[in-house]
């Protein structure tokens, strides 16, 4: 064993090996003063593997096409500029990145949906660490497998023009993507998925977007958490869609007459835990909502905690904080054919004589007006009229006034612990 | 006294008359009848209204097509509808007056990818790029019938503004 260590006998050929491969593998750069000086003629010149570093200027090259598999490398943020007649960025290419870019300034246009950077029919992209602004649509992926969309900063043109601004990530027939750590305001729907699968939406925030923060079409299988849906048109809207997992996001200051913090809508086996609402319209509407589970949850301060309508059967609602909301619930419905159990509802003033920490009567959340207003939309008019307090009043005095079934038999008399992850 | 009140009775006839002009669609503000989505997009919208002046909108022409199969409201009470000229965004049309395109390519708010149009040259304009088939407002609730056939009663629609 005392023998000095002597290369393998095949190092050269291991050596000449590396070598080679490194150089196939080239980084090309352009620059103004460069001896390439377009980003097209980058991609002319590489081959696949090649990374193309772009140092800091503008460039206006109409639509760049990128077909080859190469890292597209931005050094100090280069600008690409769609002049506001073109498609900046498109990616038909498997395995391509595009890092470190601000590209701004797409086209808009009545017959083609036109973007900042459009992935189609690719697989295995990255798009990391880009600021997209004044764009129509920003980042725009269709068809696309594996892909990551990560650390982008995303301001739309801000204009509450309805015709000439698309949503900020807009996925369409995609799977097995990942949407995290991206800021999007100022577009139509922060992020938007039609017939998507299988995908991430983590800890992104969306602040206003004048639509939706983030909205789901016939998208199945997908979780969203740890986001920040806050002041948009709405929140998030999960529409026509089978189990979706919503943990830890936060919905705040959703606020107008059709608004809510989260709508949802033809939606099946899914699951709403661990989530805060605070000070939305409302703070979960459920319209033809089945076989789901929405547990641990604050809602605070909303004009409504929750609206059930009364096609939604199913549903389980436990554990969850209600506190200092407008109204806890509203239903159109007189019969209700949801498990409502062990909620937390500052609201509530029974007593508990065995101390088993559960109320010894049960809570009746919906109020006597709530049910008119829901059958009435113009009694809202009466909101904040003294009728309202004297109704709520007699209600309190003479519970049989209340029109409704929907009780907690097991009102929960201390708040719910449960711990947000931040 | 008689004739000033008949007058009066006669003005006020006159104010409720409904108008058979569609309703100005807020978008970002109203929400579909139909799907509940808040109407966003100004190339695919729709509305009916009713003689008694009731007013439904719409985020997509597939949304007013299910609604009137649905049966919610007779025939026999419908004012007007109207749907979104895709190539003039903004603009509402008489729905027996539009023509529709059916296309893969066009990607309407509810997925079924209808559009209208007013004009002749919009249309072919559009069909030349996204290609499909040109359908008249009966064949296209037979369409939406076809795809939707099994959603239309279950759905139950609550109230719009």
């Amino acid at each position: 064993m005392g023998r000095p260590a002597s290369p393998p006998p095949h190092a050269p050929l291991l050596l000449t090996l590396l070598l080679a491969a490194l150089s196939f593998a080239q980084t090309l750069v352009v620059c103004k003063d460069c001896r390439i000086t377009s980003i097209k003629k980058a991609l002319e010149l590489a081959k696949d593997g090649d990374t193309i570093l772009v140092k800091g200027g503008t460039y206006r090259e109409g639509t760049i096409v990128v077909n080859k598999r190469v890292r597209l490398v931005g050094e100090g943020y280069p600008t690409l500029d769609g002049q506001r007649k073109y498609e900046v960025l498109k990616v038909t290419a498997d395995g391509v990145t595009v890092e470190g870019f601000r590209i701004v300034n797409s086209g808009v246009s009545e017959l083609e949906d036109l973007a900042g950077l459009k992935v189609e029919g690719a697989s295995g992209c990255v798009i990391k660490d880009n600021l997209f602004e004044n764009n129509f649509w920003a980042v725009y992926l269709s068809g696309v497998r594996g892909c990551r969309v990560e650390d982008n900063l995303i301001k739309g043109s801000g204009e509450q023009s309805e015709a000439y601004t698309g949503n900020g990530i807009h996925l369409w027939h995609c799977e097995r993507v990942l949407i995290r750590r991206n800021r999007i305001e100022g577009h139509r729907d922060g992020i938007y998925l039609e017939f998507v699968k299988d995908s991430l939406i983590l800890e992104n925030e969306a602040r206003n977007n004048w639509r939706y923060g983030l909205h789901f079409m016939f998208s199945h299988g997908n979780t969203y958490a740890r986001n920040l849906f806050e002041r948009n048109g709405a929140g998030v809207a999960v529409m026509y869609t089978k189990k979706v997992v919503m943990v830890n996001n936060t919905f705040r200051d959703n606020w107008g007459d059709s608004s809510y913090g989260l709508l949802l809508k033809a939606i099946t086996d899914s699951l709403v835990v661990n989530n805060r609402f605070y000070r939305n319209t409302v703070g979960i509407l459920m319209d033809e909502c089945q076989r789901t589970l929405i547990k641990e949850n604050d809602f605070v301060e909303n004009g409504w905690a929750v609206k059930l309508w009364a096609n939604s059967a199913n549903n389980t609602i436990t554990y969850n904080n209600f506190l200092a909301n407008t109204f806890d619930f509203a239903t159109n419905s007189r019969r209700s054919e949801n498990e409502l159990r062990r909620n937390y509802w500052s609201a509530y003033r029974g007593y508990d004589l065995n101390r088993d920490g559960i109320g010894d009567v049960p809570y009746k959340p919906v109020k006597l007006f709530a049910y008119i207003v829901e059958n009435n939309p113009a009694a809202s008019v009466l909101l904040k009229s003294p009728l309202v307090e004297l109704l709520n009043l007699a209600e309190e005095a003479f519970p049989a006034l209340t029109a409704v079934e929907l009780k907690d038999p097991e009102p929960l008399l201390r708040r719910v612990e449960w711990r947000f992850y931040e | 006294m008689i004739r000033a009140l008949s007058l009066f009775l006669l003005l006020l006839l006159f104010a409720c008359e409904v108008k058979p002009e569609p309703e100005p669609i807020r978008y970002g503000k109203d929400a579909c009848a139909w799907c509940r989505m808040i109407i966003a997009d100004a190339g695919f919208a729709a509305e009916l209204k009713t003689k008694k002046g009731k007013v439904y909108k719409f985020d997509a022409p597939e949304c007013l097509a299910a609604f009137v199969l649905s049966g919610q409201i007779k025939k026999d009470e419908i004012l007007g509808m109207w749907v979104a000229d895709f190539a003039q965004k903004g603009k509402l049309i008489p729905v027996e007056q539009a023509k529709f395109l059916v296309s893969e390519k066009i990607k309407s708010p509810m997925g079924l990818n209808i559009a209208a149009f007013s004009s002749e040259e919009d249309l072919e304009e559009a069909k030349r790029v996204f290609g499909g088939r040109v359908l008249t407002w009966e064949e296209v609730l037979q369409y939406v019938k076809e795809r939707w056939g099994d959603q239309l009663h279950r759905h139950h629609t609550h109230h719009s503004s």
